[in-house]
């Protein structure tokens, strides 16, 4: 509870920032983002390697735990069908299932869902997986303790191997980081060429 | 994406050195961890706020937008976990 409290008050200190200081151009000028991002990969590295053996990461390659971005897309397609045809009707179920394939990859989806289905589109995927990478982010301690860690990393997406890693990094052990790294990694490669195929058959 | 991968290797080579892992313990790691996602987050809320493409359509788009990222969370959640009862 401590620490859900401690991200969401870090991440509203930020916001209100940019409304009360909109044209810091030192966080800008210096990339400050990418850095601290940086750093935090390198210590997710330091601190995953410590003391895992050939044995654990012959674990690693276990079906269950190669099957994580599978479920993250199985997981992403049916929570979106699911709700275009409950609670979303005013949206197009595949249209909802092609903005969370984006699988919080936003910075490629919003771009290349609004070049094939409109700028409207396009900016709702934005919105869309800022939002999933912000709620994996900052509810990490919750969907850790009611789901456990292969559901924390599953619904990272994409950014399971970069910016929600260090996030969700306290709830793993060292073989499912590796876990996350991975699935992180091949879900990015893999956005682009699911939406590519979603967009070609719809 | 090359860089996160080449600064995992290095940090994970490096985090098999004991010289530097004498130097880093598990208490100073997690106190850098505390410190840089703080960090992180706020940066995140700076470059969210100020970012015109999210901030202007929030009130018309904002809902469903947080209610599909909702729906793929807890799709993708309720998936793993099922899958985790039935292995187990």
């Amino acid at each position: 509870m401590k620490d859900l409290i401690n991200l969401i008050l870090a991440f509203s200190v930020g916001l209100n920032m940019a409304f009360l200081f909109p044209q810091i151009s030192f966080f800008e000028e210096y990339n400050l983002f990418m850095i601290i991002l940086y750093f935090l990969i390198f210590f997710c590295g330091l601190s995953m390697s410590g003391s895992i053996t050939l044995k654990e990461l012959k674990n690693c390659l276990k079906l269950k735990r190669l099957m994580i971005p599978v479920l993250a897309i199985i997981g992403s397609v049916g929570g979106s069908f699911i709700l275009a045809i409950t609670f979303l009707n005013e949206i197009n179920i595949m249209d909802a299932i092609i903005i969370n394939l984006g699988l919080g990859f936003y910075s490629f989806s919003s771009i290349f869902i609004g070049q094939h289905m409109g700028l409207s589109m396009g900016v709702l995927a934005l919105l869309t997986n800022v939002f999933r990478e912000l709620i994996v982010m900052i509810g990490s301690p919750v969907i850790a303790r009611y789901f456990g860690s292969t559901a924390l990393i599953s619904s990272a997406g994409a950014t399971a191997s970069d910016s929600a890693l260090p996030f969700i990094r306290r709830y793993l052990d060292k073989t499912e980081l590796i876990d996350a790294v991975a699935s992180g990694l091949v879900l990015t490669i893999a956005v682009p060429f699911i939406l590519q195929l979603m967009v070609m058959a719809f | 994406m090359l860089n996160i991968i080449l600064l995992i290797i290095v940090g994970s080579m490096l985090g098999r050195n004991k010289v530097v892992m004498k130097f880093f313990s598990d208490k100073v790691i997690n106190n850098i961890f505390a410190i840089l996602s703080f960090s992180f987050l706020l940066l995140t809320g700076y470059s969210i706020g100020s970012n015109p493409d999210v901030m202007d359509n929030l009130a018309t788009m904002g809902l469903t937008s947080l209610l599909l990222a909702i729906g793929a969370i807890l799709g993708s959640s309720i998936v793993s976990k099922f899958i985790n009862k039935l292995k187990s």
